[in-house]
């Protein structure tokens, strides 16, 4: 039973974080750089969604506003900011970093430093029994909605037009563009995609993690794992990262509850030294 | 008759002249965390401190009271860095405030050697009036971290009938003492701690933690503190463990400002502190309805400390005549004082300048479609030794992780 | 149809074409010649918009369009069978050719009638192909978008003999059906079987503006300008 909750648990985790991976994952993919701010749409999605469903007691809009409000964002970070520095690559990291700073000091500023949760819905509090083993119905939910929206992406990308042509795009965007891919349109809707994605992680994360300064940071890092452990770029490589640092770190935590950290960093560097693009990197 | 009006309007003139030059202020530095995640219990403080301020129109010992409010940001360092300026540049007679254990135990030397009478609102970390104690420090908010574990360790084994329990708890030195203070009585009154589970200090998920607790236990002990003690028990709750397992802990994780969020999770929860909101007496009745109608909200143990301090303070005043000139003086008015009208009941320090306080036992209950801690049990008039004698007791080490050793675990 | 006049472009600080100018008419297949590195590619990047002159002007169907975005000069009608191909390797052949898809004559079936070899590739990733079916794919793949005019950039290039003639069969069907084409090429014997006219290009300049017999008949011209 022990184990049982623990992987059902750690599968919830990574389920929640391959939403955040999975967006960094697309925006590296067509802009061909690390978003640092990415931590910061999960973070912003978390507060205005946790505002808005307290404020008109509806789960579902306060799942809406935190995804448009972080697609919005990310539409005008690639627009205004990044697409001017197309190419160089060191001036888009620094910008995504300042990204990252500003918005974290406007968040503490607008939402102050007073931790917040979200209430669970009624329809998804508590528990679902099967024997003996107790598990909470809203982590379920986060699992099963999780599948949902990765099956929905790898259904996109790997078996519509637009999806081969974002792969297109992701291979050669020149010679896509060549061809009539309209590329720069096709990376702002990527590029908003992956940010709206971390935005819904955000809302979905919030009644179990809740949302705080810092908590942009803490996601970041484990997004990276995820990323660095699967590979840049790579969608099955994602899915596999996230459920890795997933399992990992709830694993950790209850044998070695001293080393938590270790337990996914480690695995992290030793792939790294082994295959430095990750199990699936290209 | 007309020289006699001219007179009286002089007499009233000088004397107007003379009511109007106010005497030199006492000048009361205060020093919490204003902003970052510890905000809202530094309000809270703030809060209870200014509705005594503001009952006494700002006055303490009928002296007008300069009050100057500094914002740690929960940090040692910058904590220092703001009670030097007070020091220095306020030139302040007292210091009160202070949540941050680490934060006080940083400013002791400096206390001291300036001879800076300091008054603890909150901060429980033991050794602060246990082991090398600051002279110019007494602490009257919370007392002792193990100070409100020891009776309800005994509480746990004697009246709840407790024979096995696993504890999970804040790894850091709140967590520890506590949790060690509680061992300590518990087995004393022959229970056993069989597991201890420490969690990293605000952790978000404590799924795993959970997953780790014995089953064949009668009890779990929980010691989380903060605003993330709503999810750990409402996780609790949703990993099944509830309609098994009592939980009972510390009074922080039912705090009331806690309590507005929390549901059916938390009912039945038994819990001690030195303070509730619904304690019966006349002092806590007024003080509930007027923090309520000042702040729109029910006060909790933050805002207690708070205007207790306050209260505290002013008697303490009021007994070297409003001077604050003799330091050491003042220390010594503090440490004979009784204060029987505190919303928590009578206050008096021990030998060591720690509170000595009734100890209530609570249980969540809901009145009407609210939460409350009603209490179940009092012990009255704890001290942060318990029912040791005290130099017995400092001959040990302080509460830690491994103090005092878990000598059943695993069995 | 392609009016190509005096354009001046830059890598960088590096100037590459030197006023070069030149035009296709409908119908035509038009060739330019040259030795390595004389601005060839310069040439076809500077067309589709990869890396537009910063002097001179590019129309096509008597509207410029060197100002435009590369999609948008795409969309206009011209389809791009690059240098060294850039079949898209994460792509299935199939994906490859659907990315590119517009409506018009040529479709899945009609690509994969010109080259049968396509279609029994049709389910493998572009990076499991052999040279000579990349050099298919893209073609095929430029074909897909219903150009008017196909611009060609060494297709000849790295192949065997046999394959060689495999895609000038195809080019000659095209030109067949009245397609437009702009061939850069090195064969020099593959492009003047083609080609109604000819360029030669020598240091970002047309050194040569002629007929393509003509070139081949003169030895001398032949070995000053292409060194063969």
């Amino acid at each position: 039973m022990f184990w049982i909750t623990l992987v059902a648990n750690g599968v919830a985790f990574g389920m929640l974080l391959f939403l955040i991976g999975s967006g960094l994952s697309l925006i590296f993919g067509v802009m061909r750089v690390v978003n640092l701010a990415h931590g910061s749409y999960y973070l912003i999605g978390a507060y205005l969604g946790t505002g808005v469903a307290a404020a008109t007691n509806s789960f579902l809009l306060g799942i809406a506003a935190g995804v448009v409000a972080t697609m919005l964002l990310g539409v005008v970070m690639q627009t205004a900011f990044l697409e001017r520095f197309g190419g160089q690559i060191l001036a888009q990291v620094l910008l995504t970093m300042g990204f990252l700073l500003l918005l974290a000091d406007l968040s503490l500023w607008v939402w102050g430093g007073t931790p917040q949760i979200l209430a669970i819905p009624d329809a998804l509090s508590g528990s679902v029994r099967a024997g003996g083993f107790v598990f909470p119905r809203y982590r379920l939910f986060i699992s099963l909605l999780s599948a949902l929206v990765a099956l929905a992406l790898y259904l996109v990308l790997e078996r519509t037009r637009l999806g081969a042509q974002v792969r297109a795009a992701v291979d050669d965007p020149e010679m896509a563009q060549g061809l009539g891919v309209n590329v720069p349109r096709l990376s702002t809707a990527m590029f908003a995609l992956g940010a709206a994605l971390a935005g819904l992680a955000g809302v979905l994360g919030s009644p179990i993690l809740g949302v705080f300064p810092g908590a942009d940071l803490e996601i970041l890092t484990l997004a990276l794992a995820v990323v660095i452990i699967g590979g840049l770029g790579s969608f099955p490589g994602t899915l596999v990262g996230s459920l890795f640092v997933g399992l990992a770190d709830n694993i950790g935590k209850a044998l070695f509850p001293e080393l938590s950290y270790i337990a996914f960093f480690a695995p992290m560097a030793l792939i790294l030294a082994v295959r430095p693009r990750g199990l699936f990197g290209r | 008759m007309r020289w006699a009006l001219l007179g009286l309007a002089l007499v009233a003139l000088i004397a107007g002249t003379v009511g109007a030059a106010p005497p030199s202020p006492v000048v009361v530095g205060f020093v919490a965390p204003l902003t970052g995640v510890f905000a809202p219990t530094g309000q809270d403080l703030l809060n209870g401190f200014n509705l005594y301020l503001a009952k006494t129109q700002q006055r303490l010992a009928n002296r007008p009271v300069r009050f100057i409010v500094e914002d740690d940001q929960f940090s040692p360092e910058v904590a220092l860095t703001k009670i030097r300026k007070l020091h220095e540049s306020d030139r302040v007679h007292l210091l009160t405030g202070i949540i941050n254990s680490a934060a006080a135990y940083a400013m002791r030397g400096y206390i001291d050697q300036q001879a800076i009478p300091t008054v603890i609102a909150v901060a429980g970390g033991d050794d602060l009036t246990q082991r090398g104690r600051a002279r110019f420090l007494v602490r009257i908010g919370w007392g002792a971290s193990s100070q409100f574990a020891h009776p309800f360790g005994d509480y746990a084994a004697r009246q709840l009938g407790y024979r096995r329990v696993a504890t999970l708890a804040d790894d850091f030195a709140f967590g520890h003492e506590w949790i060690g203070g509680f061992q300590r009585a518990f087995e004393e009154a022959g229970g056993r701690v069989v597991a201890k589970i420490w969690t990293p200090l605000g952790s978000a998920d404590f799924s795993p933690y959970l997953a780790r607790i014995p089953r064949d236990v009668d009890a779990v002990v929980g010691a989380v503190v903060g605003p993330v003690a709503l999810r750990f028990v409402r996780q609790y709750q949703e990993f099944g463990l509830r309609d098994r397992l009592p939980l009972i802990g510390p009074g922080h994780m039912t705090d009331e400002v806690n309590l507005l969020q929390m549901g059916p999770e938390a009912v039945g929860l038994v819990t001690t502190l030195h303070y509730s909101a619904a304690l019966e007496n006349q002092w806590n009745r007024t003080f509930v309805q007027e923090y309520r109608a000042r702040f729109n909200k029910i006060p909790n143990a933050y805002a207690d400390a708070g205007y207790s301090t306050a209260l505290w303070i002013d008697r303490a005043l009021q007994r070297v005549g409003g001077q604050v000139t003799d330091r050491a003086a003042f220390i010594r008015a503090m440490e004979g004082l009784v204060v029987a009208d505190t919303p928590r009941g009578p206050l008096r320090l021990d030998s060591h300048g720690n509170i000595v306080q009734n100890i209530y036992i609570r249980r969540v209950e809901r009145v009407g479609t609210a939460l409350q801690n009603s209490v179940i049990h009092t012990y009255p008039n704890v001290s942060q030794f318990w029912t040791y004698n005290a130099a017995e007791f400092l001959r040990n080490p302080v509460y830690s992780r491994d103090y005092p050793p878990c000598q059943f675990c695993g069995r | 149809m392609l009016e190509v006049s005096d354009i001046h472009t830059f890598y960088g600080s590096s100037h590459v074409l030197h006023g070069v100018s030149l035009r296709v008419a409908a119908g035509q297949v038009i060739t330019v010649l040259g030795r390595n590195g004389m601005g060839k590619t310069t040439l076809i990047r500077s067309i589709v918009g990869f890396t537009p002159p910063r002097r001179g002007t590019v129309s096509f169907r008597g509207a410029p369009i060197h100002g435009l975005r590369p999609f948008a000069i795409a969309r206009l009608g011209i389809g791009l069978v690059p240098q060294g191909r850039r079949i898209f390797p994460s792509l299935s052949v199939q994906e490859n050719l659907r990315v590119a898809a517009r409506p018009g004559r040529w479709d899945l079936d009609g690509v994969y009638a010109l080259f049968p070899r396509l279609h029994e590739r049709a389910a493998n990733r572009g990076h499991q192909l052999s040279g000579g079916e990349q050099q298919m794919l893209a073609i095929a793949r430029a074909l897909m978008t219903n150009p008017d005019l196909l611009l060609l950039d060494e297709p000849s290039e790295g192949l065997a003999p046999l394959l060689v003639a495999e895609v000038a069969r195809a080019l000659g069907q095209l030109r067949a059906q009245g397609m437009a084409i702009l061939l850069v090429e090195q064969n020099l014997p593959m492009a003047v079987g083609l080609a109604d006219h000819a360029y030669v290009l020598s240091k970002g300049r047309v050194v040569y503006d002629g007929s393509p017999a003509a070139l081949w008949a003169d030895e001398a011209r032949k070995a000053e300008l292409l060194g063969v």
